[in-house]
């Protein structure tokens, strides 16, 4: 496999692996910070959000230089499937800033 | 919920059966147009709403501030144990009493493995975690038996593992409590 194709198959899967390792942080944070009263909690969550919003958006605005045909065709499925989950970033990760997070 | 779904298969069978009596009718529709129209702009706002819908009714689902009644839902493999912290000397039974018309929080417990507690009329579910509580507070408008079930896979038993609420108008159910029937 050429190394430009190597580079486009990852980046296909980069958006969704970024996606599901943020779920699973922010289900993390918040349940830390309920378990040990962070006074900052709130802001931790805001900030852990834009961080992922902005890791997500680099490979969803960011499209690759393709070198050869496969690589083509892979970059623009990569490209579209990193602003899904972009998207997907932007609207599931929402609530953590502004519903509650302990009872 | 059951009006907006039915819409929806409505429009779904039409589409359909139009494809199979006039083909001809669905001919100018792109494949493109099909994904983009199908796939994001129909599901997308529908999803937003129901969410935003499951956001708000989850938030007034939570138990703030205090009410006047409560009851404790210990869960073992595979039944559940309900009794109330207000009146120790009831013995503890496997169906819940709750007033009607009045908010009850129910602290919800295990003894051995991770249950779930859900009674789907009244909407809401929580875990059942074996050494933490957890609270919901639910609210039975009416009147009469609500059947709950354990919600999270449990082992070999987990689908007998039943129970029943009965809520009961506020005078019957205080007797109850006061130890006097049934
Ligand atoms: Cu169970």
């Amino acid at each position: 496999m050429r190394q430009g194709d190597k580079i486009a198959l990852i980046s296909l899967v980069a958006g969704f692996t970024v996606w599901s390792v943020g779920f699973v942080a922010l289900y993390g944070l918040q349940a830390l910070g309920c378990a040990y009263g962070w006074p900052t909690h709130r802001a931790v969550l805001i900030l852990a959000y834009g961080i992922l919003v902005a890791v997500l958006a680099v490979p969803a605005f960011w499209p690759l230089r393709s070198d050869g045909e496969a690589s083509a065709t892979l970059s623009v499925a990569a490209l579209w499937a990193n602003r899904a989950a972009l998207g997907a970033g932007v609207l599931v990760f929402l609530p953590v800033t502004f519903t509650s997070t302990c009872v | 919920m059951l009006a907006g779904a039915a819409v929806l298969t409505a429009l779904v069978l039409a589409l359909l059966t139009m494809a199979y009596l006039r083909p001809h009718r669905l001919a100018g529709v792109t494949a493109g147009q099909w994904i983009v129209g199908g796939g994001l702009i129909l599901p997308i706002p529908i999803l937003m709403l129901l969410t935003g819908t499951a956001l708000v009714l989850g938030e007034q689902l939570l138990p703030r501030g205090e009410v006047a009644y409560r009851a404790e839902a210990r869960a073992e493999q595979w039944a559940w144990r309900f009794s109330y912290p207000d009146v120790p000397g009831l013995p503890v039974s496997e169906t819940l009493h709750i007033p009607a018309g009045e908010p009850v929080d129910i602290a919800v417990t295990s003894a051995d493995v991770i249950h779930a507690f859900w009674v789907p009329r009244l909407g809401g579910k929580i875990d059942a975690i074996p050494g933490h509580r957890n609270v919901i507070r639910l609210q039975a408008d009416e009147p009469g038996i609500y059947r709950g079930i354990c919600a999270e896979f449990c082992g070999p038993g987990h689908e007998t593992m039943q129970f029943r609420v009965e809520a009961h108008d506020l005078e019957t159910f205080k007797s109850m409590m006061a130890g006097a029937a049934p």
